[in-house]
């Protein structure tokens, strides 16, 4: 199969054998070509060559519908849901029952009892037809999508990153889905960049980079470091950047004495210069929100901040910037870039604002540090919207550089972003601490947090629940996470 | 989330949940969380509201020394209604499939010489040129549609541009009212039942029943929704985009040109600037945001849209009772209007409950039930 753009070849020649009841893992890095291969799976794109064969018939889509059709459904990364709309209506979208016939009224009462049908079959009760989209937390609106995949009779649903915005539990929730459709048949290809769920689920394992079929191996096979290896072609001796011993811890930078408001309650706790403090906890156990409290977004209602030893008032983002804090946001699309903008504009857009002196400087600068990211561009007039998640990531990290920091408080630093960028960011955080920067990263990847912290807090309902040294086990932090011992009194 | 996060435990570490726990987990989750954050849905705000317009104006009137619930009031509020209603349905259609219809105030000034000057004063005119004038705005409808769907101008600009094209026919071809209403029509503006509902409300009543059960009972109304929630997932989701945006655009000049009919009813002759002097681009446009209907489209109701229009017209009800000068008429529609969608966007702003009580509007009172947030 083959799939080029504008001259450029992205996918040449690949073969791709989908068995039913199979968990297919499709890896690579950004850019590798996985996105362009379920597009041209899921109707989005035609490919230039080659024939794509569901269940022993030729077909050929050049519509997301037929291809739905066919059997082959894909729950996209963003979801395709209209947030305005009960959960049958986005399922039946588009293909309304009717009642008497084809000029009837749209058959509403169907439509709920065959939604009710198909999430009892997902496993799932308690998920009202009638809900708003927009009431659901992600992992809801994700079984939605599931569903309205499953709703076409799939017998090949793709996932891309699935689990990328869904906490450690709503993941397993994920799984026993998963399970429940190769039971039945389904062949899923699974898309992660997280290798840990690829060997979780995946039988078989294919890999692409720079467009190019790697290999297709049983999982059973191949070993974790095998796979990185495969991947980027060449062999990371250590997924995470040694701790440099030439860096030094410091004087406390950051500090946070009994700080609480609407979200959070009761934090203290201190960042010290060159050093990595890890934030873990489930998702909305106030982790985003604590960072967001020390930047200036949620007033601190009690207790206090202080930056290298004098208080620190902030009220608000600018002042938090003024300030030297950093922010890099979880989500970069929505809070953190401005998507139609280029890559110079997106870069200068906080120096700009806050320390407008000091823009022709970072100009001249910029190209540089940009180039020291290894952000790949044709140009820095770019518009960022045409970058891989990696190189947008780069463009938040720069423009955040470019005030020269104290502390950087990270959300989710390498959320979307591919082996390589991941590998970036990190020895990023690495030069920041020797230049004696702060750095408070919320991870909802435990290996992350317990590879690159020097120590981790862990949050629980608002509040500090405890802190691990560096090192700990993934069991330990996630047991402190969800507070395993007072199950029944908190539900 | 604390509900979920203190039953997780039981799927992890590594140990494998069966089928029912997930079941269990989702079942929690959604009763931890508050159903909706705001309390009341909109449209129940919007009527909430107009009752107390309504208890408030009572009051005015009777300030006044007159009845606001006399025969002849309601009569007069209920007809100022319609004609405003009418549109507002139409442009509320247009709004939910994320365009604009800046045309109708032309479309009505037309479609009042044209359907006067057709009747001549003759009941045996009467269906013609109700018919020629429906038509023609329909017609305009499609090219506005047309514009939008196919060529993807956005509606605020395609509907400016042949709004100012219909006004500058209007302007060269018309000076002074043209033309004469058959005698029936003027009847069925006089028309109406005990005196207190006319005739023209129910032709209201009936537009705003049918609309509605468009837009819930067809695949129509389904894909108007779906295309101004997001085209392009009513586009992957295999939606026609361009047929709904068409069929709105036609529907909302096809209203307006009822309007101009009921207008036509009381003034007798058409009016080449009628529609501009009753600056019903702005107003419906109002109205429909009154109403709870995003403006972006994707959101919303004909029977908020009534709530808001009913709104504006008891206000100039009391307004014209208490002999209020113009400049303060303006003042207190406008007032309306932003302190409406004011709290509509604090309303969808407020998406993460507090955890803890005292820092946010709703801490106190749900401060516990709170705990669960959303994820």
């Amino acid at each position: 199969m083959t799939k080029s753009f504008f001259g450029n070849t992205v996918l040449d020649g690949l073969d791709l054998t989908l068995r039913a009841g199979e968990v297919h893992g499709l890896v690579g890095e950004n850019g590798a070509g996985k996105s362009t291969l379920m597009k041209m799976l899921a109707g989005v794109y035609t490919p230039d060559g080659g024939t794509i064969v569901v269940a022993g018939e030729q077909v050929s889509f050049s519509h997301p519908v037929q291809a739905q059709r066919a059997g082959v459904s894909t729950v996209f990364q963003e979801f395709n849901l209209l947030l305005e709309r009960t959960i049958a209506e986005n399922i039946w979208l588009g293909r309304e029952p009717r009642r008497f016939g084809r000029a009837g009224p749209v058959d509403t009462a169907r439509m709920r009892r065959d939604t009710e049908e198909l999430l009892t079959g997902l496993g799932v009760s308690g998920l009202k037809a009638s809900t708003l989209v927009r009431s659901l937390s992600v992992a809801e609106q994700q079984i939605v999508e599931i569903a309205k995949a499953v709703s076409f009779d799939a017998k090949v649903i793709q996932m891309d990153e699935p689990t990328a915005a869904l906490a450690d539990h709503e993941v397993e929730l994920l799984y026993s889905i998963i399970r429940r459709l190769t039971e039945r048949g389904v062949a899923i290809v699974y898309v992660s960049h997280r290798l840990k769920e690829i060997f979780d689920l995946c039988q078989t394992i294919t890999i692409l980079k720079d467009g190019q079929h790697v290999a297709t191996r049983p999982a059973a096979e191949l070993s974790e470091a095998e796979l990185v290896r495969l991947m980027v072609g060449r062999p990371l001796t250590t997924y995470f950047p040694e701790k440099p011993v030439d860096v030094e811890v410091g004087e406390v930078r950051l500090a946070l004495s009994g700080v609480g408001n609407g979200y959070v309650d009761d934090v203290s706790l201190d960042v010290r210069a060159g050093e990595i403090v890890g934030l873990a906890g489930l998702q909305g156990s106030g982790r985003t929100e604590l960072l967001e409290t020390v930047f200036g977004v949620h007033p601190v209602a009690r207790g206090s901040i202080s930056l290298d030893g004098a208080p620190l008032k902030v009220s608000s983002p600018r002042q938090g910037v003024r300030a030297r804090l950093a922010f890099i946001t979880e989500d970069r699309k929505a809070k953190g870039l401005a998507l139609n903008q280029s890559i110079l504009d997106n870069a200068l857009g906080v120096v700009r604002s806050v320390f407008p002196r000091r823009t022709g400087q970072a100009r001249r600068e910029m190209p540089e540090v940009l180039s020291n990211l290894d952000v790949a561009a044709a140009s820095l007039g770019q518009e960022v919207q045409f970058l891989s998640g990696g190189n947008q990531q780069k463009v938040v990290l720069a423009r955040w550089l470019s005030i020269d920091p104290l502390v950087v408080l990270m959300d989710e630093p390498t959320r979307g972003i591919d082996v390589g960028a991941k590998h970036r960011v990190y020895e990023l955080m690495r030069e920041l601490t020797r230049q004696g920067v702060a750095v408070l990263m919320v991870s909802s990847e435990l290996p992350e947090v317990i590879g690159m912290s020097d120590r981790i807090l862990v949050m629980r309902d608002g509040r500090l629940a405890g802190e691990l040294p560096a090192g700990s086990t993934e069991e330990a932090v996630l047991a402190m996470a969800t507070g395993a011992t007072s199950e029944e009194d908190a539900a | 989330m604390s509900a979920t996060a203190a039953q997780s435990p039981g799927q992890t570490p590594g140990q494998t949940p069966t089928a029912p726990e997930p079941r269990e987990s989702v079942r929690r989750r959604r009763a931890a969380r508050p159903r909706n954050t705001g309390g009341l849905s909109s449209t129940s705000l919007i009527y909430l509201v107009l009752v107390g317009v309504i208890a408030a104006s009572v009051v005015l009137t009777a300030i006044e020394g007159r009845n606001f619930f006399s025969q002849g009031n309601i009569w007069a509020v209920l007809t100022a209604m319609s004609v405003l209603g009418l549109i507002a349905i139409g442009q509320t259609l247009v709004i939910l499939v994320g365009s604009l219809d800046l045309s109708v105030p032309y479309v009505v000034s037309l479609a009042t010489v044209i359907a006067a000057g057709g009747m001549k004063g003759l009941d045996s005119n009467l269906p013609a040129a109700g018919v020629n004038t429906l038509g023609l705005c329909a017609l305009i409808g499609l090219v506005m549609g047309l514009l939008v769907g196919v060529l993807h101008v956005h509606g605020f600009i395609a509907s400016l541009g042949i709004g100012l094209v219909v006004s500058g026919y209007l302007g060269t071809n018309y000076q002074g009212s043209h033309g004469d209403a058959s005698p029936d029509l003027e009847l069925l503006g006089r028309s109406g039942i005990a005196g207190i509902i006319p005739t023209a409300f129910i032709i209201l009543l009936v537009a705003a029943a049918l609309v509605t059960l468009l837009l819930r009972y067809t695949r129509l109304g389904h894909h108007l929704y779906a295309i101004g929630g997001n085209q392009d997932v009513a586009r992957m989701s295999g939606v026609r985009t361009v047929v709904p945006v068409v069929a709105a655009h036609v529907m909302c000049s096809v209203l307006a040109g009822f309007a101009a009919l009921l207008l036509l009813s009381r003034t007798g002759v058409g009016l080449p600037t009628i529609g501009s002097q009753g600056r019903y681009d702005l107003l419906s446009i109002a109205a429909v945001v009154l109403g709870g209907t995003l403006l972006a489209g994707g959101k919303g109701s004909v029977i908020g849209t009534i709530g808001g229009v009913a709104i504006f017209a008891v206000l100039d009800n009391v307004m014209g009772v208490m002999q209020v000068n113009p400049f303060l008429k303006d003042f207190v529609r406008g007032l309306v209007i932003v302190l409406a969608v004011a709290v509509y966007a604090r309303r969808s702003v407020v998406r993460r409950p507090p955890r803890f009580g005292g820092s946010g509007p709703l801490g106190a009172s749900l401060g516990t039930n709170q705990k669960g947030g959303a994820a």
